[in-house]
């Protein structure tokens, strides 16, 4: 476990790490300040990751809040499965503390094996059930052999870092146990993997038809709307293309080292994005065919898109946003809204590398006036209410601190239940964006009651 | 007779742990800051949650316990928690929930505070409410149940401060079953009868929906002084079961006696209550109060055409189940068939129905064969697909539903909703069959 910890917090394909010195080097990312502390734990990390597999069952090993605060509450969709709304769970009890829970945790794998017959298991340790020093390793290949399925531990307690460690440990668990263990059938020319992409609210589903045109199978989708065996597959890919830079950077690194599967780094929010990202698969799939296939088909997606966009363009422009998310998205998007023709007050730093607030700061032309690092909800209310900001852009939990502000608000994170990659991406985001900033509701909230004074 | 599952593991658990009734509980407290000892994640998950259910800002922080040496035990943590949290958001209330983790490597919460409290006493102004509650024993009901208990016998004083006995003054411990229209009802119909409520905790007033301010800390719930002066009410009412527990922190700390209603849902449960607010004030009853009830019945009847032979199964903590079972069954007609439930401490027992199950959501899907409509919280949505039956949300979380926490539940008002909510259900059904 220790060794595990340290190799994935050493990661050299981050460039964020790779600028540390060497004592800051031992320390693992971001450690969360007590009392003061946002984000989730490196279990629900994990979770993240592997949960879009929906073939697959995803058994917790830990007492109850760590399943049953947390399941069937993912925006992920699959067409392969409904494993990812089910929450499985040891349920650990006192006794099981005391005397241990390993014979538990491997009836447990035979109960969802017979009765569930999924195409593989994925186990989480926690907290709990790593402190009182369970080893689901060995459990795992005992269960494994019983069933005649992969049963994958996933070493995942939540004390052991932030969510984003837990991003790593799930991709360390597909690299040990799950990658090249199967061949596919047959290999088309064009075969990519497409990592970190969770096709939340069905935003894979956005992109998807792109790739289609244009010839390029997704050979192995780690992990939205993935099919347990094509996981296996993805040593055979050509490329790697890595979506949410900070999480899944080691997988495609890992990948690299052990295949040879050259990786980079796209996103598919907004036009200009999209574009770049499919002419650096096509280069790196070393095809000038490809290219201009690429061209071709994001020259017409445009043009159709800007029609489409039409009717919200006038009403979205000159619009001010503050951006309060993480990571990739705390640039990719604010490209998305550039495009749009609104301005972006400030974007968040918070869970950003080095390098995603160099992006940030690229927007912004160097001024670190853009940039916001992490503040509570009043914070943020401040800082909207200063700039007569007309929108926020932000996660699910900030959403009631916009409402307490009265100021239109768009989700988008985790639990949406709108998609905006791609083509069709920028047409939902802009119609979105102009229903919550166009609602009656705002000026009857804004004005006072008849009796309160004017 | 009631079954414990058979199951080794849990699928779809309708358990919540002691952590989310916890921290719910210190939702209902004005400037109360629910501080969980333990990984970020159990905070996170929990807010999560309690954001989506409520769909307000849900104010908790972690003590984020993090590295080995933290995982071994030191105090760091926890006073580091508890330094930034008093710092940043100035809380009148610290509740201080623990977590499985910090459970399993033994830690002596109170002892720590001690520590704490020895070590800072600049902080002394600031109440800090300990509460055991780790996640491998009991559910988010006893997690409640242990908060309210916890924070009467942390803050109210052994003997009464005051000199005399409010003879007006009640208080009312709320049960996690109720919703913020239950409260507000309450509330009505005590100061009908001219006495001071005291709810404990409130969180109607916190967490039933405000526009003009802004939540850092839970505002307008139960009042910290209001609390300290519990001690010098005459009475105190405890509604469902499981707050009994804190209502003998009273009895036996202040001797202030107490009455324990199960449930208030119904026409029968509501009448009780009723009776006794006549008999302890002798006020005679409301008329707006005969009226609702006339509407209740009467909305009984009309729906009742449709409840004749038709069943139903619920899986919700304890003492929803039992208030919503018992009236469906008893005074709605409807026939229970699967009773599901997370722990042992109801009254549920005495319920008639086909099967009681001490288990989850799959116990549920597993020994439903006649059920015409489910009671249960969301994430039963996928289950109540799956059998093609349609599903009434009752308890946590509700995440896919406007207003779930303004509809009344209990009193007149609460069974003449349910009356019209299940007998639409049914309704629909008829006339879907009769086509």
């Amino acid at each position: 476990m220790k060794l595990t910890l340290q190799t994935l917090v050493n990661e050299p394909g981050c460039d964020h790490n790779q600028s540390k010195t060497e004592e800051e080097k031992k320390k693992a990312c971001k450690k969360p300040t007590p009392g003061a502390t946002a984000g989730g734990c490196a279990f629900d990390g994990a979770q993240i990751v592997l949960l879009p597999v929906a073939d697959a069952a995803h058994l917790i090993h830990g007492p109850i809040t760590c399943c049953g605060h947390s399941y069937n509450n993912r925006g992920t969709r699959s067409h392969v499965g409904d494993m990812h709304t089910y929450g499985f769970t040891t349920d650990i009890s006192e006794m099981d503390i005391i005397f241990g829970s390993e014979d538990k945790l491997k009836e447990s794998i035979k109960y969802i094996a017979e009765k569930f017959k999924p195409k593989a298991v994925f186990v989480y340790s926690t907290c709990v059930t790593a402190m009182i020093g369970e080893d689901i390793g060995k459990v795992c290949e005992e269960a494994s052999s019983e069933v005649r399925l992969p049963v994958i531990p996933v070493d995942s307690p939540g004390f052991s870092g932030s969510k984003n460690l837990g991003n790593k440990f799930a991709g360390h668990s597909l690299v040990q146990h799950v990658i090249g263990t199967k061949e596919p059938k047959h290999i088309p020319e064009f075969s990519i993997n497409m990592i970190g992409e969770y096709n939340i609210a069905g935003e894979l589903w956005q992109i998807e038809p792109l790739f289609k045109e244009l010839g390029i199978t997704l050979l192995s989708k780690m992990t939205g709307n993935a099919e347990y065996d094509e996981l296996c597959y993805a040593h055979k890919a050509k490329v790697s293309v890595v979506i949410c830079s900070q999480a899944l950077i080691s997988l495609a690194r890992q990948l690299k080292d052990k295949y040879e599967i050259p990786y980079l780094e796209g996103s598919f929010y907004g036009m200009k994005q999209t574009k770049t990202t499919l002419l650096d698969i096509a280069k790196a799939l070393g095809s000038e065919f490809l290219v201009e296939k690429v061209n071709k088909l994001t020259d017409k997606m445009e043009k159709e898109t800007y029609e489409r966009l039409a009717p919200y363009l006038p009403k979205l422009k000159g619009k001010k946003v503050l951006v309060y998310t993480g990571g990739v998205k705390s640039w990719s998007v604010l490209n998305q809204l550039q495009e749009l023709g609104m301005e972006v007050i400030k974007s968040s730093t918070r869970k950003s590398t080095d390098e995603d607030i160099e992006r940030i700061l690229d927007h912004f032309e160097g001024n670190e006036e853009g940039l916001m690092p992490k503040g509570d909800g009043r914070t943020i209310l401040n800082l909207l209410k200063e700039h007569n900001a007309d929108l926020l852009l932000a996660g699910g939990r900030n959403m009631y601190n916009a409402m307490k502000g009265q100021v239109p608000f768009l989700d988008v994170n985790q639990e949406r239940l709108f998609a905006y990659a791609g083509y069709d991406g920028m047409v939902e985001l802009s119609k979105n964006m102009v229903y919550t900033m166009e609602s009656p509701v705002f000026d009857i909230a804004h004005s006072k009651a008849p009796w309160e004074e004017m | 007779m009631v079954k414990v599952t058979e199951k080794p593991l849990s699928v779809n658990p309708l358990k919540k742990s002691q952590i989310l009734g916890s921290v719910t509980a210190f939702l209902g407290i004005d400037g109360c800051m629910p501080l969980v000892h333990g990984s970020q994640g159990c905070m996170a998950f929990t807010k999560n949650f309690l954001t989506q259910h409520f769909r307000e800002v849900t104010p908790m922080q972690s003590t984020a316990v993090f590295d080995i040496a933290t995982i071994l035990g030191n105090d760091s943590n926890l006073f580091d928690g508890i330094k930034n949290v008093i710092e940043k958001q100035k809380p009148k209330i610290i509740g201080l929930t623990t977590t499985g983790m910090t459970e399993t490597r033994g830690d002596d919460i109170k002892g720590t505070l001690f520590r704490f409290r020895e070590k800072y006493p600049e902080y002394d102004h600031v109440q800090i409410v300990p509460v055991a509650t780790p996640d491998f024993s009991g559910d988010a009901e006893t997690g409640y149940a242990s908060a309210v208990a916890a924070i009467l016998e942390t803050i109210v004083p052994p003997r009464p401060e005051c000199t005399h006995i409010d003879k007006k003054r009640i208080n009312i411990l709320a049960g996690m079953h109720l919703n913020a229209a239950d409260i507000d009802w309450i509330k009505r119909l005590f100061a009908y009868f001219g006495l001071d409520t005291f709810i404990l905790p409130d969180l109607a007033s916190s967490m039933g929906g405000q526009v003009t301010r802004f939540y850092g800390l839970p505002e307008e719930g139960s009042e910290l002084n209001d609390i300290r002066t519990a001690c010098c009410a005459d009475f105190t009412i405890a509604i469902g079961k499981s707050m009994e527990k804190a209502a003998d922190v009273l009895l036996e700390k202040n001797s202030v006696p107490y009455k324990k209603f199960d449930t208030l849902t119904g026409i029968k449960a509501t009448d009780e209550l009723i009776s006794w607010l006549i008999d302890y004030t002798g006020k005679p009853v409301p008329e707006w109060a005969k009226i609702e009830r006339h509407r209740a019945l009467d909305a009984m009847l009309d729906a009742h055409f449709s409840f004749g032979g038709k069943t139903c199964s619920i899986a919700a903590e304890p003492d929803l189940l039992y208030g919503l079972g018992k009236y469906i069954s008893e005074e709605l007609g409807i026939k229970l068939e699967c009773l599901v439930t997370t722990a042992k401490t109801g009254s549920f027992e005495s319920l008639k129905a086909e099967h009681v199950i001490f288990g989850d959501l799959s116990d549920l899907e597993d020994h439903i064969s006649e059920s015409d409509f489910v009671i249960s919280n969301s994430n039963a949505v996928h289950l109540c697909k799956r059998k093609g039956l349609p599903l009434y949300k009752a308890g946590y979380p509700i995440k896919d539903m406007l207003g779930h926490f303004h509809r009344n539940f209990i009193g007149y008002k609460g069974a003449m909703q349910l009356a019209f909510d299940l007998g639409n259900i049914c309704l629909e059904k008829d006339i879907e069959k009769s086509h």
